[in-house]
């Protein structure tokens, strides 16, 4: 089982996806949630994740998962912080984990999702 | 009781074979994003818990058709053509079984699994449930062997259907020609089974035999501009194996416990995947109708 992983890896297949831009964002989200409308779109710097938030005060954590993205929908506020430059926000499920964003706006945003978007 | 060999024990090798094959051939194609080393790894972890699962129950399985086997209406011999009547009736019992696999949350918790890969490739294939036993999956066989069916004959069909449905596990094959694809499940209709975008959702349910969908209103074609996306309606975004074999358990024993009725006890347990008592959580219909009212009402 492990040959056949490591195979997989010495072939140079999946690795992490990257979002371009917001509309990549955007993209990607639509095809797991197709009913969330994104309002405003934070997009990692390095591109390895995004935060989207709605007219109906829901925010999207979007990240890489394996080769694939995950998402998950909540509702604000949300327990938001900020380390070393990064916003961490809590998925609320210890198996998917929580959503890092790096962006220069991080404090800011982790503010907003405290309150109420 | 007869012994006849374990197909599907005979084709682990080939299996491994052709995992390797199709990850060289999405290197060759430059489609690199087909496979993930560790959603392969998973992939072949839940296998190997799901053979061990098999031994540990099998015995009890074994045990109970045996049993309803006493009861026999017919005494059906190992004839040449009871073979395939065997084949084709132990098909429309998986049918059957995995429609309501996908309706019954209680059934759906031993299947999901199968589906908590976002790849879809052989290696998929491979994840298998731990639960079935609990899950009670094998009642749906049990009037094969009350037929008359010999034991061994009806598990080594089951076997040679599950091995069937190992090659359909990817994109590596487009279509097949148009008889085979009006005929047999083939990778493009299961591709469509393994999807969670609603024109797709809890479709093409068949085992070997897609006629079965188009029988009793469950198939859907693959159409090339609605291209499919695998996986959970909501997603595990984790490679945990024990998390991917166990989750629905978890949000079953969670929904009881958190349960203020009967009703909702019930309805958590035996109704679809996604329901609630108050509609606030989506159903794979539910998702349909959303789909299809956005569809309505585009120009």
């Amino acid at each position: 089982m492990l040959a056949l992983a490591g195979i997989a890896r010495w072939l140079g297949l999946g690795g992490a996806p990257t979002l371009a831009d917001e509309g990549e964002a955007r993209d990607a989200l639509r095809h797991i949630v197709p009913s969330f409308v994104p309002r405003e779109t934070w997009l990692d710097t390095r591109g390895c994740s995004a935060l989207l938030l709605d007219d109906a005060g829901r925010v999207a954590l979007l990240r890489a998962h394996g080769a694939r993205w995950a998402a998950r929908v909540l509702p604000l506020p949300l327990d938001a912080r900020v380390e070393d430059g990064r916003l961490l926000v809590p998925s609320g499920e210890r198996m998917f984990g929580r959503l890092e964003l790096e962006h220069e706006c991080a404090a800011e945003l982790a503010a907003r999702l405290r309150s109420d978007g | 009781m007869d012994k006849l060999p374990d197909p599907v024990q005979l084709a682990v090798p080939a299996f491994v074979l052709l995992v390797l094959a199709e990850m060289t051939y999405a290197r060759w194609k430059r489609a690199g994003h087909r496979y993930c080393p560790r959603d392969t790894l998973t992939s072949l972890l839940l296998g190997f818990g799901s053979s061990i699962a098999g031994a540990v129950f099998g015995g009890a399985v074994v045990g109970s058709a045996a049993w309803v086997s006493g009861f026999g209406l017919l005494d059906i011999p190992y004839a040449w053509w009871a073979w395939p009547l065997c084949f084709i009736l132990d098909d429309l019992a998986y049918y059957w079984f995995h429609r309501t696999a996908h309706r019954v949350r209680w059934f759906w918790a031993s299947h999901a699994i199968h589906h908590s890969s976002q790849h879809y490739n052989l290696s998929t294939a491979l994840r298998q449930t731990w639960t079935g036993f609990l899950s009670a999956s094998f009642v749906f066989r049990l009037p094969l062997f009350f037929v008359g069916f010999p034991v061994p004959m009806v598990l080594f069909c089951a076997g040679l259907n599950l091995v069937y449905q190992f090659w359909i596990h990817t994109e590596a094959v487009g279509r097949m020609p148009a008889w085979f694809e009006a005929v047999f499940n083939t990778p493009s209709h299961h591709r469509v089974h393994h999807a969670t975008n609603a024109r797709y959702l809890d479709r093409n349910y068949a085992g070997v035999l897609i006629v079965w969908d188009r029988l009793f209103g469950t198939y859907e074609p693959e159409v090339d501009k609605d291209r499919p996306r695998y996986g959970l309606v909501r997603d595990l975004g984790s490679f945990n194996v024990i998390w991917a074999a166990l989750h629905e358990w978890v949000g079953i024993a969670r929904d009881l416990w958190a349960a203020r009725s009967w009703r909702e006890r019930l309805g958590y347990a035996f109704g679809p995947p996604g329901w609630s008592p108050d509609g606030s959580r989506e159903t794979s219909e539910i998702i349909r109708r959303q789909w299809q009212a956005q569809q309505a009402d585009q120009p």
